[in-house]
Parts: C-alpha cells; structure tokens; sequence
C-alpha cells in the first residue's frame, strides 16, 4: 500500500524515474557490449520477429491515440470557449482523462519494444544507433516536454478555468511536441524503407538528420497524422458507445451519445483525406525506387491491398451506417429521408465491390473456360486503379453528401439565397460525379502515365473543390437557419453504439496492416539495400499469418485500451496519480473490489449486465471473419533471394560479365538506390548511355574514389534534395571486390558502350572471399586484402597497372590527379 | 396488399441472386463462383443494414422472425410446422454442404496464384535497345511481327487476343493482349521480363504457376524478344506504362 501511496503523493518523482530508465537505455555500453558479437537472437514459440511486430505495433497505436486526440481535443475546448457552451469543455476534459490514462503504457510499451529490439536484434540497433543517436537524446527531451505539457494541461484544467490562455498555451504545446515526437522515429522508421547514403565523413548530428530527412519522411508524417485523427476519433467513439451501453441514466445516455457522434464524426473527417495521403505515399515510393513500389503493388502484397480495402469499405459503411441512425432517432423528420439513405447504401456497397473485384478473379479452370481466361470480359475492366479511384472518389463525395444531410436536417433555411444555394449544392455534387466517372472511363483510353498524373490528381480535386466548396456555404446558409426541432440524445439503438465499436477496431486492423505493409516492403532487409536481414525471419510471411497477427495486435490493444480506461473510469479518484500509472490504477481497482466502499456503491442502481462481454462477443466475432477472409487470399510466403557467388567458371563471354554485373548494380552494389538507367530520374545521374562516353578508367575511378570525380562530369546533374552523396564502392558498407567491380564495369559500358572488360581480367584481379590461385599467381606480391584496403593509398597510376590497362593517354585521370593535388 | 418487409427484403436479395446468375451470363461470361459469393454476401450485408436503420423497418422485419422462430401461442398448424421444417433444413443444409466438400472432385483444385509477381531488382533494369529509334521504328516491330507469328500466335493468337489454337488446351489461359486492363497497366521492361522467363522460370512466389509458356530466353535472343514486345504494343495500339510525364 505504501507504494501506491507514494505514487499518488509524488507522481513526478515517479514520472523521473521512468524517464531515468529510458535514457539508460540507448546508452552506448549497450550497444557495445551486444552488438560485435551476436546478430540475432530468438525466442521459442513466438518467435523474435512476431515478438517484436507485436510490440512495435500496440506501443505505435497507443502513441497513436495519445498523439491524435490532443489535436482535436484542443480544437473542441476553442469550440468551448468561442461559443460559451461548457459541454464542450467537459468533452474536452474526458477525451483528456483518455489519453492520460494511455499515457504511460505508450511509454511502457515502447521501453519494451526497444528492450525486446536490444536483445534480439543487437547488430541492427547498434547500426541504427550509430546513425541515429544524437535524434536519440533529442527524443527524450521532446518527451519530458511532452510529459512536462500533458501534466500540466490536464491537471491545471479546472484550476486554470479562468486562464483558458495559458491553458490554451500548454495544449499547443503538448500537440507541437506530439508532432515532433511522432516526426523523429518516422525519419528512423522510412530511413529503414528508404535509406539515403550516407557519407563516412558527415559529422553525428549532420548524419542523423540526413538519415531522417529521407525521401518518404514527409509523406509518412502527414500520413500517420491524419491516421492519428481517425485512430483518436474512432477510439473514443468507441470508449463513448461501451459507455452508452453501459449508461444507467438517461443523462449519461445522453452525454455518451454525443460523444459517440462526436468521435465518428472526427473520424470521419480525418478518413476523408486518407487516401490522398496514401496516394502520396505510394507515388514518394515509387519516386524513390521503383522496385519497392512493384514489390507493394504487384506481387505477394498486392492482395493484401484487396485485404486493405476490406477494411476500408467496411470503415465507410460504418461510420455512414451509425450517421444514418444518427438521422433516424435523433431528428424529426426521419421518415422523409428513408429514400436517400437507400441511395447512399445503394452507392457505398456498388462502390465498394468495385473496390473489392479483383483483376484476375479466383476462379476453377472450368470457370476459367467459361470466362475464357482469368480476367472476366466485364469485371476485369474493375480490377484496375482507374476503376479503384473512382469509386473511393465516390465513397467520399457519398459520406460527404451523408454528413451534409445530418447537418441540415430539422433546419429550415432562412436567407434569401437559400434557395440558389441548395440548387448551387446540388448541381456542384452532380457535376462532380459526373467528372469523376468520366474522367474514371477516360483512363482507360489513355497511358498509364497520363491516367495516375493528370486524371487521378483531377479526380482529387473535383473531390476536394466540392468539400471546400460545399461546407462553408452550408454552414453560412445555416448560420441563421430556422430549427424546428431539437436534436434529441441518448435514444439511440445499441446497435449503433456497436457500429462504433466496429468501427475503431477496423481502424486498428487497417493500422496493423499499413504498418505491416511498410515494414514489408522492405522484404529480406533491416535497411532497404544496406543491412540485410540474415535470421531465419528474413522472409515475408503469407497474408493468412499477417492477417492473424493484425487480429491478434487488436485484441491485445482493445484489452489494454479496455484494462486502462475501466480502471481509471472505475476509481473516480479526483488525484493526479491514478490515471497515470497503468500498474496502480489496477492494483487500486482490485483493493476497491473488497472494500467497503465498493459495497455501498454495488447496492446503488444497476445499469445493463455483461456490457463488456457482449461487445467483446461482437467484436470477436468480426476479428474472426476478417481472419477468415485473409485465409481466403493466395497464401504465399516470400523468400530472399538466393545468394550468389561470383563463379568464375561461368563466366566465358563479356555477355555474361555483363549479366552479373547488372544483377550486382541493382542487388549487392546499391548503386539503383540512387541511379537510374533510362527510365525515371533518380537522385543522380541517370546512366542511360554512359557507356559512350565514359572511358572504362574513368568508370573504375568514380566507383573507388568518388570524391575525386563525382562532379567532373556531372556537374550539373548533382543531387539537390538530400544531402547523400556517391559513396566509396569498393569500400564498407557496401565492399565490392575488385572482380565485382570489374563486372560492374562492364555492366555500365554496355548502356551505349563497347565492353571493354575481357573475362579473363577477372581470374587476375582478387575476389570476395578467397581468391583463385591464378589471381595469387599473377600478384604473388600483394595479399588480396592488402589491395583493397589500401587502396586509398594507391597512386590512380599503380591502379590502372593492376587493370592491366595502360595510364598513359586517358583524359579523365590526367584531370583527376591534378584535380587531387591541386587540394 | 402491402408485402411485409420480409418478403421485400428476401425479393431483393434473391432477384440480384438471379440477376447475376441467370441474367448477368446472356450478355457476358458468368461469374466464378468467388466472385459471386462476394458479391451475394455483400446485398445480404447490406440489405440487413438497410432494414435496421429506422425503428419501424426494425420491427417490421426482425420482429416477425423472431416471433416466427420463438413461436406463438396463437400459431396456427402451418405456421408450427413450417417452423419445424425450418429447424429440420437448417442441419440438412449443413450436412449438405458437407457432404459437397469432401464429395471426391476431379476438377484441379483452385490456382490460387500471385498474378503480377513482383520481378528481381535487375528486371527494372532491362532497357529496350530499340527504345528511342524512332527512324527504324516500323522495321523493328516488322522483325517482331515475324517473331510472334513464328513463336507466340499458337496461344495468343492472330488477333492477340489470347485465342490461339491450343488456347483451350491451356489451364491458365494465354494473355488478351487486346484487352485494355493487360500489357497497357505493365511497364516494357515487366513484359520483356514475363516473356524472358515464361511460367516456368518465375520465381518462388508465383507459385504455383500452372502457365505453360516456355522460357523464352532460352529460345530466342534478347533482340528477338524486345522486337516481339514493340511488336505486342505496336499491334494492339497500346502504350507502355512509363513513369514521366515527359517521357511521351
């Protein structure tokens, strides 16, 4: 008892504590002590990898919810102070006590997700630490802000009533530290997926944040916090519909009521630009190399997107099913309505089996006769993005056209202009549909290129002008509008609170699979080309397995959403302490349970019985059939591929030097991380045709001493936009050998060129591991070893005599010595 | 007489069943099954939502099922027996179904298959030679007419529209290069790489890959099957998925 005792009197020296144990944890002894010598360990039966998605998963929906709901609670208490109503501020107060309450089990997950990360995987924390560690000290001081912003926003809410400016001020500030905290391990995050080189001789600070400011960091950012939003909004709809149920009187109906419509509708309004942002996203990924794009969109995961628009399409009917209901009870006027919510179902459902078609359908092979293949002549024209597009254009302008009803309904507009306006409205949303289909068909007629530039961004924003159009002229034409009904709260059917529920777990669902499909386009790396994945984890799982650890993150989130906020619900203990501690609060629960307090409470009226279990017996139900459905895709598990060693004996013509070296510039070399051939404009040069131009000495120079080089030819082509820049080839991380350089080599002058490499050159020059004997022969002088680590050493003259090659009479070195002495 | 909300709901539920069933085929390929089933569960779906959204709809539909399947004191000896019967189905269906799944079955079991898979890193590589020759254009896609009638019309056919000869001999039936949603969504460099490995050289995850088409780099030279290629997109008018703008 003393403990908790102390907890509630000192949570601050509490709250140090933990912090103290956080900034123990990155400290480099770890690192040091772990990282030489073991890459990976495991653990029995659930295994490292599950172990760790698991944790990483829950602690970032968690952060998740504590980093979203600030954003709009802080926008309800404006609404609350602007309009003088003091619902708001209450409303503003509970969704507060919420994220209190998550507070510290997002820190304590986290402190086990990096605990777990330490242990199991040693070598790519120390990697990553090497890079990323100064960002790490700058982690924890924007958590103490944070931690320092929440105490003091949501301790001081009543004392403060008085001075909503300074409480204002610490709500601002918890939501900018939020911002910034969820940026930073965003840039560790998308740096894995989409790493820049980083150079030996950038100092920490300068590599930290040239790692971060990494190519999808900004189009993560944007997308986790409109995600944030949703998650927040769609949890706390559900924390209101569980407490509906379990309301005992009227006025709690009434107040949960609101709060549920209030969380669906923040929800909604942050699903609405959603897919915007994962469009982004998408199009950032394919800037940054096409190849994680094809792996996302086109193999093994392409049906996980089919998965992903299970989820989507259920969240949109939902939330359109619970705002119906919401026009149903709640207004006046219901009955005249029934005909346009059939309409918006009728819409929502055609669009998303649109959504759900796939291209090639599932089908036996007399089924297949029948089709005459496995596209279908009429349904194989929705398999495609042009159709996908268009209908999630749909879904929204539908849920947009949902809300405004709800809006309008029992108003009796009174401007002048009202009438114009609705006429306005309704030929604006029409003509918008009507461009949106078109536009949908004409994709079809036209190259892909012109489709997912012009037409898709033409789509968004016939979609975009209409909401930014249509919303404030409703709301103006409202501002003075005749109400000739109340709303009337609290006398909604359980089944819409259900709806609720469903909702926030499909959005945890579509939150696991977002966060898988990321982590899975990375595929066999830690870090996309750089540090590859050697454990035994190093594949990609098949959807059956992903989807049931989507199912299994869920349930473990809702259990712990559920444990936190019944037990700091439960003990409406006025105190700082016990709300912010997760252990406490249940230790407290459980000594409430036998007190005599508790009795007295027990004998009081008696709300509905086995809420709890109900809804878990719903929500259950529904993990199951997603389970079930993600079963019911192709089951394919992805293998790295296989590793090959240089094999002399297979190569007998340039051809071949040729084939290798390509495999080795897009695979081991990394050089395709940065460099285009043909298509697309990397963030360097883009080597399409170099082989003309370039000598084969040049070529070999640029690869082993960049810096000497790099801007010799391309001066005007150099990278702008992130700081990385040509790394040294032949040396760590990436290492070729003089062989693996050669083929290279070859590689690059057959884009345009005459290969000049023989094949006999490679028995001569030293290879990966041991070399020949011949090559031993050839230069009995000089250990393999030697040759490659020293070279830096090496006069471009002594390099070119091991080529074999003569010095003299080439251009480009001549410039280059004297460009090396001349600094 | 008004029809109970049961029986609307049922009508509609069962009329978009024969609509695609029946009606769907006469002016276009049946559905497969799957496709079916997803599409029935969803008007099934959404049906009960619909119905469930006002309070009179509520009653009206779920009420008279629950007093059907609770019974009455009132009911009368149709109503007790139908509800009998109903109680009797549903076992039978059950055991029905059952007995359809483990029934032996010569049908091949269903080619659950990765359509596009994703291609090694070096296949983004793959850089068509003849790209930019605009000059020698209509001689290359001549060469690669040649190509295709000597090698490919067998399957994909004279029209390219996947109906060669030995199409209907073929499980995973040859490519419509006609078709809009084909090789005009595909970049040259993914064709030139499906055509380089046929069904039998394609990784892991593409598995189990029933396709018969032969690999053809071991066929035919790399020319050959960059010509072959300009010669697909030539022909059917489609243009290669490109990634600029500029790149037109």
């Amino acid at each position: 008892m003393s403990l908790i005792k102390s907890i509630k009197k000192q949570p601050l020296m509490w709250a140090v504590f933990l912090l103290m144990a956080l900034f123990a944890l990155p400290s480099p002894s770890v690192f040091a002590e772990t990282g030489s010598s073991v890459s990976y360990r495991d653990i029995g039966g659930i295994g490292s990898r599950n172990l760790i998605w698991i944790l990483s998963q829950i602690h970032i929906l968690f952060g998740a919810f504590v980093l979203g709901v600030p954003i709009f609670v802080i926008i309800v208490e404006v609404i609350g102070i602007t309009t003088g109503d003091k619902r708001y501020d209450r409303l503003a107060k509970e969704f507060t006590d919420l994220i209190v309450a998550c507070f510290a089990t997002t820190a304590t997950l986290g402190i086990l997700f990096l605990f777990a990360l330490l242990v199991f995987y040693p070598e790519l924390m120390s990697v990553m630490a090497g890079i990323f560690k100064p960002a790490y000290y700058v982690y924890l001081a924007l958590f103490l802000g944070e931690t320092a912003s929440i105490y003091f926003y949501w301790s001081r809410w009543e004392k403060w009533q008085n001075r909503k400016g300074l409480h204002l001020f610490w709500g601002m500030a918890l939501n900018i530290f939020g911002f910034v905290i969820m940026c930073l391990p965003s840039g560790f995050l998308s740096f894995q997926a989409s790493p820049v080189v980083l150079n030996p001789d950038l100092g920490p600070w300068e590599r930290a944040w040239t790692a971060i400011n990494n190519p999808t960091w900004w189009p993560v950012n944007i997308h986790r916090i409109v995600g944030n939003i949703v998650l927040g909004g769609f949890v706390c709809g559900a924390y209101a519909g569980v407490a509906y149920l379990g309301a005992k009187t009227q006025e709690e109906r009434e107040h949960y009521d609101w709060m549920g419509y209030t969380g669906n509708f923040i929800g909604v309004f942050g699903l609405l630009p959603m897919p915007f942002a994962g469009y982004w996203l998408m199009r950032e990924v394919y800037e940054y190399n096409q190849q994680m794009g094809i792996t996302l969109m086109g193999g093994i995961l392409s049906w996980l997107f089919i998965l992903q628009a299970v989820l989507i399409g259920v969240l949109f009917v939902g939330s359109n099913y619970y705002f119906w209901q919401g026009i149903a009870y709640r207004t006046h006027s219901a009955p005249k309505y029934k005909t346009p919510i059939l309409i918006m179902l009728v819409v929502l459902v055609g669009s998303f089996s649109v959504w759900l078609t796939p291209h090639s359908l599932v089908a036996s092979v007399s089924e297949a006769r029948a089709m005459g293949g496995s596209h279908h002549p009429l349904l194989g024209v929705f398999g495609v993005m042009s159709a996908k597009l268009t209908v999630v254009n749909l879904m929204i302008i539908t849920t947009f056209i949902c809300f405004i009803l709800y809006w309008r309904a029992d108003k009796v507009i009174t401007v002048k202009w009202g009438k114009a306006a609705n006429i306005f409205t309704f030929v604006l949303i029409t003509a918008a549909v009507i461009v949106i289909i078109w536009l949908g068909v004409y994709g079809y007629f036209v190259p892909s290129v012109y489709r997912v530039n012009v037409l898709s961004v033409a789509q968004v924003l016939a979609v975009i002008f209409v909401l930014a159009t249509i919303t404030p002229l409703t709301a103006l034409s409202l501002k003075s509008a005749k109400l000739t009904h109340e709303m009337k709260w609290g006398i909604m059917p359980k089944r819409s609170q259900y709806a609720l529920v469903i909702n926030a777990v499909f959005v945890v669902l579509t939150m696991s699979l977002m966060g898988y499909a990321r982590s899975a386009s990375r595929v066999h790396w830690h870090i996309y080309g750089v540090l590859e994945d050697t454990s035994s984890y190093g594949y990609t799982p098949t959807l059956g397995v992903a989807s049931f650890l989507f199912v299994v993150n869920t349930v473990i989130f809702f259990v712990l959403v559920g444990i936190v906020f019944w037990t700091s619900h439960t003990i409406r203990h006025n105190r700082f302490s016990t709300r912010y501690f997760f252990l406490p609060s249940v230790f407290m629960y459980l000594v409430d349970r036998f007190s005599e307090h508790r009795k007295e409470v027990a004998k009081g009226e008696t709300g509905p019985r086995f809420v709890i279990l109900k809804v878990a017996a719903v929500v259950g139900v529904f993990l199951f059939a997603y389970s079930y459905v993600g079963y019911q895709v192709p089951q394919k598990v992805g293998l790295p591929p296989e590793k090959k060693e240089l094999d002399l004996t297979k190569i007998k013509t340039s051809d071949d030097m040729v084939q290798i070296g390509q495999e080795i510039f897009y695979s081991k070399g990394q050089c395709a991380l940065c460099h285009s051939i043909g298509a697309g404009h990397g963030r360097c040069p883009n080597l399409a045709g170099v082989g003309a131009r370039l000598t084969r000495e040049f070529i070999y120079e640029t690869l082993t001493e960049p810096e000497a080089y790099i801007k010799l030819d391309f001066h005007t082509a150099m990278p702008v936009e992130y700081s990385a820049q040509m790394p040294v080839i032949s040396k760590p991380p990436i290492g070729l050998s003089e062989q693996e350089l050669l083929t290279v080599i070859a590689f690059v002058q057959s884009n345009g060129g005459k290969v000049t490499v023989r094949p006999e050159e490679l028995s001569q020059v030293p290879g990966n591991s041991e070399s020949t004997p011949e090559a031993l022969d050839v230069m009995p002088q000089l250990e393999p070893a030697e040759l490659i680590e020293d070279e830096s050493d090496e006069t471009p003259e002594e390099r070119a005599m091991i080529q074999g090659e003569s010095f003299e009479g080439d251009r480009h070195i001549r410039m280059a010595t004297k460009r090396v002495s001349d600094r | 007489m008004k029809m109970p909300l049961v029986a609307k709901a049922s009508a509609c539920v069962f009329g978009f069943f024969l609509f695609l069933k029946l009606g769907l085929p006469l002016f276009t390929s049946p559905l497969p099954y799957s496709v079916l089933a997803m599409y029935m569960i969803l008007v099934l779906i959404s049906t009960l939502l619909y119905v469930s959204i006002f309070e009179d709809d509520y009653s009206n539909f779920y009420l008279p099922i629950v007093k059907f399947l609770r019974g009455d004191e009132g009911d009368n000896a149709v109503r007790k027996m139908s509800r009998i019967a109903v109680f009797v189905m549903i076992p039978l269906f059950m055991g029905f179904r059952t007995y359809k799944s483990v029934q032996p079955n010569f049908e091949p079991p269903f080619p659950q298959r990765v359509i596009h898979p994703a291609p090694p890193g070096s296949a983004a590589g793959f850089v068509n030679p003849y790209g930019g020759d605009e000059a020698n254009h209509e001689k290359y896609v001549q060469e690669g007419r040649k190509v295709y009638y000597e090698n490919c019309v067998f399957c994909h056919g004279d029209k390219l529209d996947g109906k060669g000869f030995f199409a209907n001999a073929l499980n995973v039936k040859p490519a419509n290069f006609a078709d809009p949603t084909t090789i005009s969504m595909l970049q040259e460099s993914f064709v030139f790489w499906r055509v380089k490995t046929g069904g039998i050289g394609l990784p892991e995850e593409a598995t189990p890959w029933d396709s018969a088409m032969p690999r053809w780099e071991l066929i035919l030279s790399e020319e050959e099957r960059w010509k072959a290629v300009m010669f697909l997109y030539d022909y059917t008018g489609w243009k290669p998925r490109t990634w600029e703008l500029d790149a037109e």
